[in-house]
């Protein structure tokens, strides 16, 4: 925040310093063991008196020199003044702790150089003894700047006990330390070996070529095990966090690996292939190709270690974003413009309709540009956002550094944010908002018939779930459009009385599907189970028939039976916004899989809740997981906190969702069910509960938004413990707050959509409807009051008590008031 | 806006500021000499040899790559203690300076490359070729200095850091009336000690010529860069000038000193001594890195007091780098006593 940003675009941060460094330093450490193999090989020449070895080594030197002299000297600088320029606060703050580790490494710089320089313009005229000792003192130095430049890249990524203590020593002997130097070690013998390779297939001598390249062959085959094992130590030296981001939680990383094993093996095969007698014409090219390979196997390996220090520069101190950790805080109390010394000036009076693109792209250089670039080759910010629009960008930098720890938090305040990601959205990407989509216009449906003066049944029906949304594709489910259809059979008169023998219920939707409803266990209502997909048609209503066994017509009655797939999935998973088509369940369950290390994407078919338990499709068992409600919720809570229920709630679930009373009085999802976080927080604490131990780290990262802290918020399961209508409307009597959050039914059977009245003989669904679309509801949802009363109003409502009752009634019955108080 | 809002806070330091201000002092010495050395005999060997003389350039050509190797490694040094005591101000510079700044990197190592072949096919180039490679190895050599010259004064004005917010991209110190003079006063002073270079190398070999050549590059080019150095001098605020002027005690000394040096180091030279002239020289150069520092610290006072700057006091590590001096540097002496000793045998 303190310094100036180096303006990038097409190649941003992370190109040039892949770019210098992944070179310099496979070359770096050629220079460490190509001093070994050379002085070794000198030694050899002598010993057996070989006049071609010796020449060899000579014109190796040459190679040697023109290669670590000058190019890994000039691209050691390049490294340094490039990491000064992308990273400055970083890089400062490593030169004050390691000055003098640096200084150092300057002092062994300077010997490799004298050294190189003595040994190479002194072989035909330094004795052989001390040609040696120069030769030795050189592989000393190179060995000793390893040593030193190891101390301060392994502090980066795991600087141990200096996090508290702040001490050179702590920082430099680092848990890393040992295992990262005798890896680099090995993996300098093993580059004297394929560099070796470059100028011993072109020796004259078929003999001395033999010999030099299966001496390179050897150093190559032998070294790259050497490097595994060693790589298997430095990983297990890693600390917790380290380890898990290299081993689980990066698919990215996982590419690397992957890379790592294959260019390895490759190594390997080209060091075994290159110790066969061929020809010069056919072992140089492949000396060459090999050693591409071995730059492969290096710049793998690097890659994996620079992504296993993500989200940061060093290690709990400073964010790839070069934002010092601990400066978070504050940065999201005060704004990022406003404590960024170089912000331009004209943001430092606040954001604007007129400087908001100044705004987004400062805040884009500030904290993507280390990393992403603008349409370049490396970490392209356009290919990794181009199917989100604002509001997804919103999302995602609000849950960016959480769950996912890959990247770091976004630093600044909400307004900044939105302004961040509008701007990558529609300045960078060119992406309009994408619309919520809106429930479609729907003809009202003409209610069945119903005669007061001589009807002897009233059929009134209700459905289990009011809102009826599900989620599926040909080899993906989320959710299915299950929903249960619920009726009840009443026999009009003084004292009206359910039917529920000797009758048959049947219904047909508009699709043209029939079946039958049951009576269900307590002998109360009849019950279907209804599981057809409804395309285009969000309220799809159902007629029902009540018969005689011998089929004689009783009572008929419409409902509306909600069967939606008007998702909002697709806003941020791509696809085609307002469904959940195949494009958007790949993007889903690439998610998942980049996030949990799981195959989804490639499996056959894939059913949520087969790993993920849901009663509502009674699936259970999977107690090491988290349920899929109390899994989906919390997670999208963690991206999409601090929104209001259309910012959150309304962005997946159907604007359909709430139809009824509540709706037309302005009450919103977040009223009963919380806001996203408090949600997320009841269900997770429910599994809490249960002992899945899954939830705890989810937990940690939500705060609720409704009640003062976690601990008071009450657990729930999803489905089971529902908001509970009596927590505002206390006795039935006309409610006294507006908020229901907290407060859950007992069980199963106390939810409304299964409760009964006072006398418990009718439901609460018989004559308010269905959850969600409370009477006065849609129009379709109107259909079943409109048919008895010619009113959409609760069955019973302003003195309606003859729908059943063929007289006018004064006790409240059923439940108090009833509008009869 | 006021410039001070923009210098970034000064990291904690290890141990008095002091040291890293001497040792910034010696190592740039060190590397100024080695630079001098490696530019200016490139530039007089490659006006001899269009002028049809190829030896001075054919001698100096053999030794350019090493002598830039240990330029490149003696600049390190100084460029890590500079970025301890003043990397708030220097790292701004450097990402003004932005992409002028990185192309250094590939520049050196062109010209590094570009010596190298100089070195190794001298004569099976032709002359019209040769000159273009050495030409453009220098240009790069300067292509750095300048743009050496344009960080170093940038990171002193932190006034002019504003334009960061006026141009579109990185840029150049060049509404600085300081850098031309002091670009040419290194670059002068390059000439003078490549010079002096050239004749040490024949003082070795006994080549007469070669001493006359150098010396007098040598004493003309010191004459030449007084002026310079005039211009210098006279180019910065007022009050600067005044403090180098009598102003600022330990400042003027300083400079005083260096004249007298320099004097001394002309004595010398017109006497083609060119081994007392070397010593003049090292003393010169280095009393004028102190007074260039002068000039930091004077230039800096209004925005940076460097006794503000916490001190966590970690010697410890003063200690491994001393450490590694003291046994490098012999490690380093007792190699060039074997590589002379094998020149000497001749073996």
């Amino acid at each position: 925040m303190d310094y100036p940003i180096w303006q990038l675009t097409t190649l941003g941060g992370g190109f040039w310093i892949a770019l210098v460094a992944t070179v310099h330093v496979y070359v770096a450490h050629f220079a460490v063991g190509g001093g070994l193999f050379l002085v070794l090989t000198e030694q050899a020449a002598y010993r057996t008196n070989n006049i071609h070895l010796l020449e060899w080594a000579k014109r190796h030197t040459r190679f040697f020199m023109l290669l670590t002299m000058a190019f890994g000297g000039v691209t050691g600088v390049g490294i340094w003044l490039t990491i000064a320029l992308v990273a400055p606060q970083a890089t400062i703050t490593l030169i004050h702790q390691f000055v003098f580790g640096w200084a150092a490494e300057w002092v062994c710089f300077l010997g490799e150089i004298v050294a190189l320089i003595v040994y190479y313009y002194t072989w035909d005229s330094m004795n052989r003894r001390d040609h040696l000792v120069v030769g030795r003192l050189y592989f000393l130095f190179g060995w000793l700047s390893l040593f030193l430049i190891n101390g301060i890249i392994g502090f980066m990524l795991t600087p141990g006990d200096w996090i508290a203590t702040k001490s050179f020593w702590d920082g430099f002997f680092n848990p890393s330390f040992w295992p990262s130097l005798v890896f680099r070690s090995f993996f300098s013998a093993v580059c004297a070996g394929l560099f070796g390779f470059v100028t011993a297939t072109r020796i004259n001598d078929p003999d001395t070529r033999r010999l030099a390249v299966r001496t390179c062959s050897a150093w190559t085959i032998l070294g790259v095990p050497a490097v595994v094992a060693s790589g298997w130590w430095y990983m297990a030296a890693l600390p917790p966090d380290q380890y898990a981001m290299i081993a689980f939680k990066s698919h990215r990383v996982a590419g690397f690996m992957r890379y790592f094993w294959i260019f390895g093996t490759a190594t390997m095969v080209g060091g075994l292939l290159l110790a066969l007698r061929a020809p010069v014409r056919v072992s140089f090219p492949m000396a060459l190709v090999v050693l591409l390979v071995g730059q492969g196997l290096f710049g793998s390996f690097e890659f994996v270690r620079e992504a296993g220090r993500k989200p940061y520069l060093i290690w709990d101190t400073v964010y790839s974003s070069q934002i010092l950790k601990a400066h978070v805080p504050v940065i999201n109390q005060e704004g990022a413009i406003n404590m960024a010394k170089w912000a331009p000036p004209e943001l430092k009076s606040g954001i604007t309709d007129e400087n908001r693109t100044l705004a987004g792209e400062f805040l884009f250089q500030l904290q993507c540009s280390p990393c992403h670039s603008i349409g370049g080759p490396m970490n392209d910010i356009k290919k990794r956002t181009a199917h989100y629009d604002a509001d997804g960008l919103d999302a995602l930098l609000t849950g960016m550094g959480k769950l996912n720890r890959y990247m770091p938090p976004f630093a600044g305040t909400s307004e900044e944010r939105a302004v961040l990601a509008r701007h990558i959205a529609e300045d960078i990407n060119g992406k309009a908002p994408v619309e919520t989509a809106e429930a479609p216009e729907q003809a009202p449906v003409e209610p069945a018939a119903f005669d007061p003066e001589t009807a002897e049944y009233v059929l009134t029906a209700w459905c289990a779930r009011g809102a009826g949304f599900y989620a599926q594709g040909d080899n993906w489910v989320l959710l299915p459009p299950a929903n249960t259809l619920r009726a009840q059979l009443v026999m009009r008169g003084p004292g009206p009385a359910l039917v529920t023998e000797d009758v048959k219920l049947t219904y047909t939707l508009e699709n043209g599907s029939t079946g039958e409803l049951e009576l269900d266990g307590d002998g109360l209502r009849f019950e279907a189970a209804m599981d057809r997909p409804s395309p285009g048609n969000p309220l799809p209503v159902a007629v029902i028939e009540a018969r005689t066994t011998e089929g004689d017509l009783l009572a008929t009655a419409k409902v509306a039976v909600p069967a939606t797939d008007a998702m909002g999935c697709a806003d941020c998973h791509s696809g085609t916004p307002g469904a959940v088509g195949g494009k958007t369940i790949q993007n889903i369950l690439a998610t998942h899989d980049r996030m949990n290390g799981t195959s989804l994407a490639d499996a056959d078919s894939v059913q949520c809740a087969a790993c993920h338990d849901d009663v509502m499709q009674g699936i259970e068992g999977n107690n090491d997981r988290l349920n899929l409600s109390a899994a989906i919720h919390s997670v999208h809570a963690v991206y999409m906190a601090g929104r209001d229920a259309d910012g959150s709630c309304l962005k997946c679930h159907p604007t359909s969702t709430l139809r009824g009373r509540h709706d037309m009085l302005g009450f919103v999802c977040t009223d009963c069910h919380g806001a996203m976080e408090d949600h997320a927080l009841t269900l997770l604490k429910g599994e809490q509960e249960a002992g899945i131990a899954a939830a705890d780290r989810l937990v940690e990262l939500i705060t609720p938004e409704t009640v003062a802290n976690r601990d008071a918020v009450n657990p729930r399961q999803p489905w089971i413990n529902e908001p509970d209508c009596l927590t505002c409307h206390v006795d039935f009597a006309p409610p006294e707050t507006d908020s229901a959050f907290n407060h859950w039914t007992n069980g199963p059977e106390a939810r409304y959509a299964s409760r009964s009245d006072d006398m418990e003989a009718v439901g609460c669904g018989a004559c308010h409807g269905s959850p969600h679309a409370i009477y006065a509801a849609s129009d379709r949802d109107n259909v079943l009051p409109l048919q008895y009363m010619d009113e959409a109003q609760a069955l019973g409502a302003n003195t309606t008590c003859t729908v059943c009752h063929n007289e006018p009634m004064d006790d409240p019955i059923h439940h108090p008031g009833m509008g009869l108080d | 806006m006021n410039p001070a809002s923009l210098i970034p806070i000064a990291e904690p330091l290890p141990i008095h500021w002091a040291w890293f201000d001497i040792l910034l002092i010696v190592t740039l010495t060190a590397h100024l000499l080695f630079m001098n050395a490696l530019l200016g005999s490139a530039v007089i060997g490659l006006i001899r040899s269009v002028r049809g003389d190829t030896g001075p350039l054919r001698q100096a050509g053999m030794k350019l790559p090493p002598l830039l190797a240990l330029t490149i490694n003696m600049g390190v040094a100084p460029l890590l203690f500079l970025q301890v005591n003043y990397g708030n101000f220097d790292y701004v510079s450097s990402v003004l300076m932005g992409g002028w700044w990185l192309a250094v990197v590939a520049v050196l190592l062109a010209a590094y490359y570009g010596f190298y072949i100089g070195k190794f096919k001298f004569d099976a180039m032709g002359p019209g070729l040769r000159g273009l490679l050495f030409a453009a190895s220098i240009g790069g050599c300067l292509y750095v200095g300048f743009m050496f010259t344009n960080n170093m004064t940038l990171m002193l004005h932190p006034e002019t850091w504003t334009e960061y917010f006026r141009v579109q991209g990185a840029f150049l110190n060049l509404g600085d009336p300081t850098v031309p003079p002091r670009f040419l006063h290194a670059m002068v002073g390059a000439l003078a000690v490549g010079g002096l270079f050239l004749a040490l190398l024949g003082r070795t070999r006994k080549n007469d010529e070669f001493v006359d050549l150098g010396m007098t590059w040598f004493t003309r080019a010191t004459l030449v860069n007084l002026a310079v150095g005039f211009w210098f001098l006279i180019a910065q605020p007022d009050d600067i000038v005044a403090a180098f002027m009598g102003g600022n005690i330990p400042a003027t000394g300083t400079l005083l000193a260096a004249f007298t040096a320099m004097g001394a180091m002309l004595w010398a030279g017109y006497r083609k001594r060119p081994r007392q002239s070397a010593v003049w020289a090292v003393i010169t150069v280095f009393l004028m890195v102190c007074t260039r520092h002068w000039l930091r610290v004077l230039s800096l006072a209004p925005w940076f007091d460097i006794n503000t700057t916490p001190v966590t006091g970690q010697y410890g590590s003063f200690y491994l780098f001393l450490g590694f001096l003291v046994v490098g540097l012999a490690l380093v002496g007792y190699m060039l006593k074997l590589y002379f000793a094998a020149r000497g045998r001749g073996v």
